[in-house]
């Protein structure tokens, strides 16, 4: 005590006092309880931050073990255990991560998995669509086997768009962006499905019973597609009489395309064929692949309406250019 | 640690002990708490035995982790102090006479007196007026400043006498 004021020196005598209190219980602590402590606490240090140390340090000494504690670790060892503490923040943080990245990847697996689906598999999951029965995952598969791409919505096709933004949104897609245009069903292939009344105008312009209802169609999107569909032949009726035709029609395939396009657009090449087509006469546009292939374009209010063979294969359509072009203007009348 | 360096250790905590225990209740109020304190600090000690060069500065070592194991004690929720309207009563006892009653009273009047003095103020008066420190080897337990401890020992002193000046008002108080 060195420079303490001698008007607060009983301040000493009233703490030693205090601290000298004769009722103070004996201490626990003594010389061997502090060092098995210390021991305990460094043996679960060493445990917590080297568990892979060797049980000899290389110079032939043995470790020194933790003895068997008697007595519980002292508060401060119950209390920190930072080693132990930092190891399963760590694991929790470990176990978020893959939370995390599992939550990323599976989806993104899945969905990566499905894209190298065939064109078949998303017509299917598109029919089973229509259908009402396809699940979510199903439909977020084939959107991202075909994504959708639309034209803006063109006021005179009026028919289901509240089926066509439910159907969207089902397949994962933000409807008000990815609506197709009024008249068509958007579903999981590119190609909004074609509108009842242009369904039912190419059936009428079509011979009876040559090809089957028209399926969506998934393959070889445009820029700017309106509606399609892929229509396979069928097999005439028992009681036709031509069974060359009948046998021959089992072969047959149509599409139909109708995209947003400027009257002409074909000239420079057919978006999905990549054949130009030359204008004709009547208003058409007639385009070739080759032999037996032909491909009728009409135009009018904006559209194109592209009718001919499937481009995916080398089955014909079946049809003269006369009726591909009577089932074109027929597609367009209805239209509107 | 080999044998030797234990048995010099064991008499340093054999010897020192008491004197250690007695800091930490001063700080604490609390003989099992002290006994905590202590333990904690001798722990420290053990582990940094091995580095130490001057065995002569063996009680500042120990003072300072005392230190720091009673502000950190003090810092747990559940060891916090709280601030109340009516102070606990002072114990009776009157039934005892002579001097050892008055002595009675007078640690049990200095002990809740020192309860009510902030940590770090009760801290600079007991390593100054108990432990007997200067102003700069109270600075160096506390790991802080000279200009600190002056200010704390201050303020520390005002709030100790105020606290004992309620204790004389309060009804049934003690009259030291």
């Amino acid at each position: 005590m060195t420079d303490i004021d001698p008007a607060d020196a009983q301040l000493t005598r009233l703490f030693t006092d205090l601290a000298n209190d004769p009722a103070a219980p004996p201490s626990t602590v003594d010389a061997s309880s502090v060092i098995r402590a210390a021991r305990a606490a460094a043996a679960e240090v060493e445990a917590d931050e080297a568990p892979d140390r060797p049980t000899d340090d290389g110079a032939g000494r043995p470790p020194v073990l933790a003895p068997v504690v008697d007595d519980p670790p002292p508060a401060e060892v119950r209390q920190f255990r930072p080693s132990r503490r930092r190891r399963t923040l760590v694991a929790l943080l470990a176990a978020a991560s893959l939370a995390a990245v599992a939550a990323l990847v599976i989806p993104l697996s899945l969905s990566g998995g499905s894209s190298t689906n065939t064109s078949a598999d998303a017509e299917r999951a598109v029919a089973q669509s229509s259908a009402g029965d396809l699940s979510a995952g199903d439909l977020a598969a084939g959107a991202a086997a075909a994504p959708p791409t639309v034209k803006a919505a063109a006021p005179d096709q009026g028919v289901s768009s509240a089926a066509a933004a439910e159907t969207a949104a089902a397949a994962g897609s933000a409807p008000a962006a990815d609506a197709p245009a009024d008249g068509f069903t958007a579903g999981a292939a590119c190609w909004p499905a074609l509108s009842e009344p242009v369904a039912r105008a190419l059936a009428a312009a079509l011979p009876a019973g040559a090809y089957g209802d028209p399926e969506p169609l998934a393959d070889d999107c445009t820029a700017a597609p309106v509606g399609g569909a892929l229509l396979s032949g069928t097999i005439p009726p028992a009681d036709a009489t031509d069974t060359a035709a009948a046998s021959a029609a089992a072969g047959f395939a149509l599409t139909v395309r109708i995209s947003a396009a400027d009257p002409g657009a074909c000239v420079d090449a057919d978006p999905v064929t990549g054949a130009p087509c030359v204008p004709q006469l009547d208003g058409t546009y007639l385009a070739t692949e080759g032999p037996g292939a032909p491909t009728v374009y009409v135009y009018g209010g904006g559209n194109e309406v592209a009718i001919g063979r499937f481009p995916g294969t080398g089955a014909s359509s079946g049809l003269s250019i006369d009726q591909l072009a009577a089932a074109a203007q027929a597609v367009l009348g209805a239209l509107g | 640690m080999d044998p030797e360096e234990e048995a010099r250790f064991s008499v340093y905590v054999t010897a020192r002990r008491d004197q250690v225990r007695r800091t930490a209740y001063l700080m604490c109020g609390d003989w099992h708490r002290a006994d905590d304190l202590t333990q904690i600090a001798f722990v420290k000690l053990y582990g940094a035995w091995s580095q130490i060069r001057d065995y002569g500065a063996l009680d500042a070592f120990v003072r300072r982790c005392l230190m720091r194991a009673t502000v950190d004690e003090s810092r747990r929720p559940w060891r916090r102090e709280r601030a109340v309207e009516e102070l606990p009563e002072v114990a009776d006892v009157s039934p005892i006479s002579g001097d050892f009653a008055s002595t009675v009273v007078d640690r049990e009047v200095v002990r809740q007196a020192l309860e009510q003095v902030p940590p770090g103020q009760r801290a600079v008066l007991v390593l100054r007026y108990y432990e007997g420190l200067d102003v700069s080897a109270t600075a160096a337990a506390l790991e802080c400043s000279e200009g600190n401890v002056k200010s704390q020992t201050a303020r520390g002193l005002a709030a100790l006498k105020a606290a004992f000046a309620r204790q004389a008002a309060a009804p049934g108080g003690a009259s030291s």
